[in-house]
């Protein structure tokens, strides 16, 4: 068993970022959600998301993997680069790939368990030996013990916490550079919610995690870093920006700034 | 978290707002009553019908050589073996043409031409969703009119079943299209995020998924609608239907035969292709029907409603497949 408590990362920024966000500016149909985030996103780390509803955390997070290109009249200016390429000037299929996404539901195919995971292998081509990926991708969110001898049967009779750590796996087996997590343990249950946990704690040390959490003891737990966005009226129009960004110990205990301050205090006491 | 703040005496005091539910229940039971009423109503008059239906053609319906017989000049001869098959031929025929083109045209709509960045294809995609509604709704004859032009004065296709399915099949279109994007716009989107965040294209997506997902709504009405062009008369007679008909249209690879240029009996001349089914000569069991209610014979009566009853019961029978698909396809699939 992993720790539960992480060590702390002192190394931010130093190696190259996995994504580098520069002046990121995010508007749906004209109307700014999130506007001028500078961000790096350091690699084989954790980084958490946190700050109030409404500031733009899951429509960042879409646009890290270009999943806002479905939804018609979003616009996003500034630059997004995954390891120094520029996202929007790549293929939208190849961003896909190298990205990952859980999203804050459970959102299981309607298909088998094994399926599951084997239809992201087929659609991308993959050349292995299935089983063992299908296998191996379930070890790794120890959901194989649990599922093995019913592999065949559909995914959507598995409880919450085991459908998102399907959902989990079906993202890891497609051994991405990046996961992105939106509000993974929202809709667990406090036990389901800590395997995940603990599961990503794990995950950190092969992959970059960008999870957004409304759950600050969960923040603490899991991430080396913190980005605080906060949402700013600016005579009516909302939108939200990011306050501070840091090592996990410095947001929380020594904010550089109020509002983070409030925010981290305002829900543990 | 401003719980002090909020006005709890609103609450309390709401008595009247209470009052009122009665009344509400008095309303609601009433309704119901006056609905159930028609509903009862309703069913009676068809089941009469039914009824009606089955009483006169009981003569012909328990006898298998009404299955087995060509139409015939005496009416407890004539039976209803080449409509019923020619029925079956065209359906055929009109399932196979409108479902790739039906479903291919409502993936197109919703899954493409709606999230299109090109402002043209959206307002065509605009004006083709008003006009393919109002399409569903255009007097079948027309259709026939349609199919008159295009198949038989165009393409030149005779009074051939290709003809007759093909007509049918323009006629059900619509109604397959608009299904399609129903069944597809209830499948829920973060299945299709789910599919696209992990690399699939969008085709995958839909032949991978949103297809399988909404496979069971479509093919719900696909029946439906199918179940309803069988018993289309107007079209098929504007494109010519054959109204007695003693043959079958051939099988594939069945025998041919041929007058004896010499002693004019009939020899075997060789075999049938794949595809001269669809070339032959046709009738159906509404046209048939149509032709034995207008004979001055009154015997023939009786043929008319028996081949009426096998034509309810088909459609019947249809109709509870697609039940069964529906029910089949949401034990698989639940959200
Ligand atoms: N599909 C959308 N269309 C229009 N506005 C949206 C859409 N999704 C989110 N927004 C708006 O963007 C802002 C940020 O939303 P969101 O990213 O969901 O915030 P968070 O995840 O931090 O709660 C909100 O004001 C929301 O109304
Ligand atoms: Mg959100």
């Amino acid at each position: 068993m992993n720790t539960q408590i992480n060590e702390v990362r002192s190394d931010i920024g130093e190696e190259a970022p996995a994504f580098r966000l520069e002046k990121m500016s995010i508007a749906y149909s004209g109307n700014v959600a999130v506007s001028g985030v500078t961000l790096n996103i350091p690699q084989k780390q954790l980084m958490a998301l946190i700050g109030p509803s409404g500031c733009g955390k899951s429509t960042i997070l879409r646009s890290l993997c270009r999943l806002n290109d479905l939804i018609p009249g979003v616009e996003v200016s500034g630059r997004i680069s995954l390891f120094h390429e520029d996202i929007r000037q790549m293929d939208a299929i190849a961003v896909h790939r190298r990205v990952g996404m859980v999203f804050q539901r459970p959102n299981p195919f309607p298909k088998s368990i094994y399926e599951n995971i084997a239809l992201g292998l087929r659609v991308n081509g993959y050349r292995g030996r299935i089983d063992e990926m299908v296998e191996r991708s379930l070890q790794q969110v120890a959901l194989w013990d649990e599922v093995k001898d019913r592999l065949r049967s559909s995914a959507l009779n598995l409880s919450g916490g085991q459908q998102q750590r399907l959902c989990i796996a079906r993202a890891l087996s497609l051994q991405p550079e990046v996961i992105l997590m939106d509000e993974p343990c929202s809709a667990l249950d406090p036990i389901a919610s800590l395997r995940i946990d603990n599961l990503l704690n794990q995950l950190k040390q092969y992959y970059t995690l960008v999870v957004v959490t409304h759950n600050l003891q969960q923040a603490a737990r899991i991430s080396d870093s913190v980005a605080f966005f906060n949402t700013n009226n600016d005579n009516g129009r909302i939108y939200g920006t990011l306050a501070e960004y840091g090592p996990v110990v410095q947001v929380f205990s020594e904010p550089q700034k109020k509002e983070t301050y409030d925010y981290v205090n305002a829900r543990s006491n | 978290m401003q719980g002090e703040e909020l006005d709890l005496s609103a609450i309390v005091k709401d008595v009247q707002m209470r009052k009122s539910i009665s009344i509400r229940k008095f309303w609601d039971v009433l309704f119901s009553f006056v609905a159930l009423s028609f509903l009862i109503l309703g069913l009676a008059i068809l089941l009469l019908l039914i009824f009606q239906l089955f009483v006169d053609g009981r003569g012909l319906l328990f006898s298998w050589s009404f299955y087995t017989s060509f139409p015939a000049p005496n009416a407890a001869e004539a039976g209803i073996l080449s409509a019923f098959v020619g029925s079956l031929f065209v359906i055929c025929v009109t399932v196979l043409f409108a479902i790739p083109i039906g479903v291919a045209a409502g993936v197109y709509l919703e899954e493409y031409a709606k999230s299109s960045s090109s402002p043209a294809v959206r307002i065509l995609t605009d004006f083709i969703e008003i006009n393919i509604t109002n399409l569903a709704g255009v007097p079948s004859i027309v259709y026939g009119l349609l199919g008159l032009e295009i198949f038989k004065e165009t393409f030149k296709l005779g009074n051939s079943v290709l003809t007759a399915g093909m007509t049918l099949g323009i006629l059900v279109l619509p109604v397959i299209v608009v299904t399609t994007r129903e069944a597809l716009k209830s499948v829920p989107s973060t299945l299709k995020e789910g599919s696209i965040a992990i690399g699939a294209s969008k085709w995958q997506t839909i032949w991978d998924l949103i297809l399988p997902a909404s496979i069971g709504s479509i093919l719900t009405g696909v029946i439906v609608s199918v179940s309803r062009a069988i018993g289309e008369t107007a079209p098929l007679i504007t494109v010519g239907a054959l109204t007695f008909i003693a043959f079958l249209p051939p099988l594939p690879f069945s025998d041919r035969f041929a007058p004896d240029p010499q002693t004019g009996e009939l020899v075997r001349a060789g075999q049938y292709g794949l595809f001269d089914w669809l070339f032959s000569g046709y009738t159906v069991m509404p046209i048939q029907m149509f032709d034995w209610v207008g004979r001055p014979n009154p015997e023939f009566r009786v043929n008319a409603a028996a081949a009426g009853v096998v034509l309810v019961l088909l459609t019947l029978v249809l109709n509870s497949a697609a039940i069964f698909l529906r029910i089949y396809f949401r034990r698989r699939i639940k959200w």
